[in-house]
């Protein structure tokens, strides 16, 4: 949902001299959101976090002040005298075009709370119908970010982005087996369809009833979009600013270079309507839009902020996102997207007699992200039997390293695009499609 | 450096009124004053260094079943937030048998902070003084150091915390920690290896690392030509760190009440009583521990820190509450309910996790392992209740009970409740670990934790890692 507005706020409290480089954002984020879990009193909840920053670059120093209470006048001069000892940079500042941007008015009515109770009660009597051990969890949500920036060039845009946030799952634990599922819809305008997640939420519950012994050995496994997320963990690690500056990345001179499998387009995409990061410009002030990563294969652009990318020679791209609202910018995707490929999830369980679909990954981030090896405990694993599922596996830890499985490893890019939202450990939001990689290594203990 | 807010005595007062015109079953008001300084470098340079102020606050309302929960910047308009969380909180449909809070008695303290050496009064220059020194020595080590990174903080927060049952609290404190971490590049590969430190008293833990600065730019120049582990089963010993990490995945998060209420199936295998582990197993959680990351004298609600032992002897004992979960198990709050800032409302987490030590010596643990593995170090863990995973910073083949080779890629798995069983030595090496990182849970991450430990002896661990 993204709101337009005539006139943008102004910041008429900062002003800039001639020389003086900068910026000032001023961020508003709140949510709105119910939480119903199994055992626990419900929780209505409404946050509102209010974030000033200012950015100033002195004599090619960096000096950043942020405060959710000083005057803007004070944050300037706390950033002017952090840039006399600030670190080095060559950030400098976009020129914002003047035309109108979509802006500033909160989407937000008190109306909109009883549509979110209704869903999260609605959802939550579906799961709780599921088995009577069942310990449903379900929070449903609106978030809403309206930001305000102006910088040195004269430049000033504010623009409101909101969307609504279906998370839902539990779990049955039935002596030592804990039997879990989760799923995840975003939603530009509307709450996204609580009875179809509830409906996929009965087929995966309906899925792991049955338990699956398998042997230890190589699979054809298809990954689905919770554990797609950890596998690009790896990729921007190699493709963005720090390691790069560092000199840390294997793919610091592979640009037009085919890197990964060309069954596989990565993007950085601000402008897809229900992501988290939509939105005409990053948090940094650049304009925004959709940029290949990787094209076919072919790694295409890096991930930079506005520092990163003037010290490695490249056009900034508006991929400067804040990782909280009082965080400095830093070389961040967008929404991170990988394009679907044309077959439906439940052709490519056809593909092979016998694979097996991943969809949790305990601990499935690299040990050595540059070097991409992953190892995770399957918590969500499943055995498919020419086309039909037959039951959940367990015990079993699922290992690839993550350049050979996006490279020579992937056979199918999947059609069917769902998001995986950005958990503590992530740097984006992610929208992936299935993916089937072969010949991955599983030890299984029986 | 701004200047900190002063104790004002009639903070709570003024919070006192608010709570005790409020019609409701609960009321919590809780206000913060939080000082964050971070600084980051690369090598010789300085990255990033932000300074950033936050105040706020929130309140949580218990009516009738419901809770509201309302959090705000600024400390204007309390009255108007504590409206609206009545409001959200009374506006929702409760549940036929409302759970209530646990009773407690009035807690009325204030808390000064006391340090070893402030980090408030270091200077920023000294601290990147500091981490720059460690890139350069590491640097000096081996020519295929390629990079170093440098990360510390420091957050100083003030808190005001008043409830309708009668508590009222004003505290200080601090959390620091960091780490540096070192890269290793050939033609073929790229190894790493950390130094981390932490601390809720002392910035004297980030001085005299150049030791073990160096022991991680060898090891990472090691590691860069170490096979990968081969996936499978194998006899593990787990330094004291990663044991504390173990710990802190494979059982603490189990021992969270928030996780078993609810939960017919989970409540039955969790019962107190339960033979869990070895004889001489005994883990407890405690928020005691000064200087520890993990030191919490009294939660955020208010309830005092006790220490609460959770396997003794081998035995299931305890759990970890906060007022809720505490009141609908029948059991006394141990003060365990944490928020991470005034964003987030306090759930059940750790404080300092503990395994005691045992009698076996470092050199008996590896005794009659025909091939096994010997982890060291931590890149950190994660569980489901059910399954874990740690990541182990390095780990070494063991065979005929010798350390032999260094492998890469160790990541030790398991389920909770056989692998607690397969412990089959508790070392005699008790160390107190503090690194720099935090917990996860909830959304709230990273929050200030630690874990303290001997090493370990289990069998039958599961080992991640690609068959060739």
């Amino acid at each position: 949902m993204m709101g337009f507005a005539k006139e943008p706020r102004p910041l008429d409290q900062v002003t800039w001299r001639n020389g003086e480089i900068g910026d000032a954002t001023d961020i508003h984020r709140q949510v709105w959101s119910v939480e119903i879990k199994g055992g626990q009193n419900p929780m209505v909840r409404h946050g509102s976090e209010k974030v000033r920053a200012v950015r100033v670059v002195k004599e090619g120093r960096l000096g950043y002040a942020t405060s959710r209470t000083q005057p803007w006048i004070q944050l300037k001069q706390e950033a002017m005298i952090a840039a006399s000892h600030g670190p080095e940079t060559k950030m400098d500042e976009p020129v914002i075009s003047s035309r109108k941007v979509p802006v500033a008015e909160s989407q937000w009515c008190s109306a909109m709370f009883q549509q979110i109770y209704d869903a999260a009660s609605a959802l939550y009597d579906d799961l709780e119908n599921l088995d009577h051990e069942f310990r449903p969890s379900v929070m449903v949500a609106y978030h809403e970010t309206a930001t305000n920036l102006s910088n040195s060039t004269g430049g000033h845009a504010a623009w409101t982005h909101g969307y609504w946030d279906v998370s839902a799952g539990g779990r049955k634990v039935s002596g030592t087996d804990f039997h879990g599922i989760a799923e995840t819809r975003l939603g530009a305008d509307a709450i996204p369809d609580v009875n179809q997640v509830g409906q996929d939420l009965a087929k995966r519950f309906l899925w792991g009833q049955n338990l699956q012994s398998v042997d230890s050995g190589k699979y054809p496994i298809v990954f689905l979009p919770p554990v797609t997320m950890g596998l690009l963990a790896s990729v921007l690690a190699r493709l963005s600013g720090p390691a790069l500056i560092a000199g840390n990345s294997p793919w610091e001179d592979q640009r037009e270079q085919p890197v990964l499998s060309s069954l596989l387009s990565i993007l950085s995409d601000a402008v897809i309507p229900d992501g988290p990061r939509t939105g005409p410009f990053d948090d940094e002030g650049t304009a925004t839009g959709t940029w290949p990563l990787i094209e076919q294969g072919v790694l295409k652009n890096f991930v930079l902020d506005r520092d990163a990318a003037r010290r490695l020679g490249f056009e900034p791209l508006g991929m400067g996102y804040r990782a909280s609202p009082n965080a400095l910018p830093m070389s961040l995707p967008a929404n991170l997207v990988i394009s679907p490929g044309m077959a439906p999830l439940a052709e490519m369980l056809t593909r092979f007699p016998r694979l097996l679909i991943l969809n949790g990954w305990i601990g499935g981030r690299p040990t050595n992200p540059l070097r991409g090896d992953i190892s995770g405990n399957a918590s969500d694993l499943y055995y498919v039997d020419h086309g039909f599922v037959t039951g959940r596996v367990k015990n079993a830890v699922v290992s690839v390293n993550v350049f050979d499985a996006l490279s020579h490893q992937l056979l199918e890019v999947g059609q069917e695009v769902t998001w995986a939202t950005q958990g503590m450990m992530q740097a984006a939001p992610g929208k992936f499609p299935p993916l089937l990689i072969d010949q991955v290594d599983v030890a299984v203990r029986h | 450096m701004s200047v900190r807010h002063p104790v004002d005595e009639g903070i709570l007062s003024s919070l006192n009124a608010f709570a005790a015109r409020a019609d409701v079953d609960e009321v919590e008001i809780r206000l913060e004053f939080n000082e964050t300084s971070q600084i980051d470098t690369l090598n010789d340079r300085v990255l990033h260094q932000t300074h950033v102020v936050d105040v706020g606050g929130n309140v949580r309302v218990f009516a009738n079943g419901v809770v509201g929960f309302v959090h705000f910047d600024g400390w204007d308009d309390i009255g108007r937030h504590v409206d609206e969380a009545i409001l959200l909180a009374k506006w929702g449909q409760g549940q036929a048998s409302p759970f209530r809070m646990a009773d407690t008695r009035p807690v009325r303290m204030i808390q000064r902070l006391e340090t070893r050496e402030d980090p408030l009064a270091v200077s920023l220059e000294n601290k990147v003084a500091l981490l720059l020194h460690y890139a350069e020595v590491a640097r000096s080590i081996h020519p295929l150091i390629k990079s170093t990174t440098g990360r510390y903080f420091d957050r100083y927060r003030h808190l005001w915390f008043v409830n309708n049952r009668g508590t009222a609290i004003e505290q200080e404190k601090l959390d620091l920690g960091g780490n540096i971490l070192v890269i290793a590049r050939d033609r073929t590969g790229i190894a790493q290896r950390g130094v981390s430190f932490g601390s809720s008293n002392d910035f004297g833990v980030v001085r005299g690392l150049d030791d073990a600065v160096c022991e991680a730019a060898v090891t990472a120049v090691a590691l860069l030509d170490a096979p990968e582990i081969v996936g499978g089963e194998y006899t593990v010993v787990v330094d004291p760190h990663l044991a504390g990490v173990f710990a802190h995945e494979a059982f603490g998060h189990l021992s969270e009440a928030d996780g078993q209420v609810g939960d017919p199936g989970l409540l039955a295998e969790m019962q107190i009583g339960r033979h869990f582990g070895p004889a001489n197993l005994h883990i407890y959680d405690t928020g005691r521990d000064l200087g520890s990351r993990g030191y919490l004298p009294v939660d955020d609600e208010g309830i005092p820190a006790t220490d609460i032992d959770l396997i003794k002897d081998g035995i299931l004992v305890g759990r970890l509450h906060s007022r809720e979960t505490a009141a609908q198990l029948g059991e006394l709050p141990t003060g365990n309910a944490r928020a991470l800032h005034y964003r987030f409302p306090p759930i059940v987490r750790m404080r300092n996790t503990v395994i005691a030590p045992g009698n076996t010596s470092f050199e008996d643990l590896f005794q009659g392992i025909e091939k096994g593995i010997y982890a060291k170090g931590s890149h950190g863990g994660q569980t489901n209740g059910e399954l874990f995973t740690f990541l182990a910073a390095e780990a070494y083949l063991i065979e005929n009970g010798q350390i032999t080779r260094p492998l890469r890629n160790a990541v030790l798995t398991g389920n909770v409740f056989s692998t607690l069983a397969q412990i089959t030595a508790v070392g005699n090496d008790f160390t107190r670990y503090e690194g720099g990182g935090g917990c996860g849970k909830a959304g709230q991450m990273p929050l200030p934790v630690s874990h303290h430990a001997p090493s370990l002896r289990i069998e039958r661990c599961l080992v991640g890692g690609r068959n060739r």
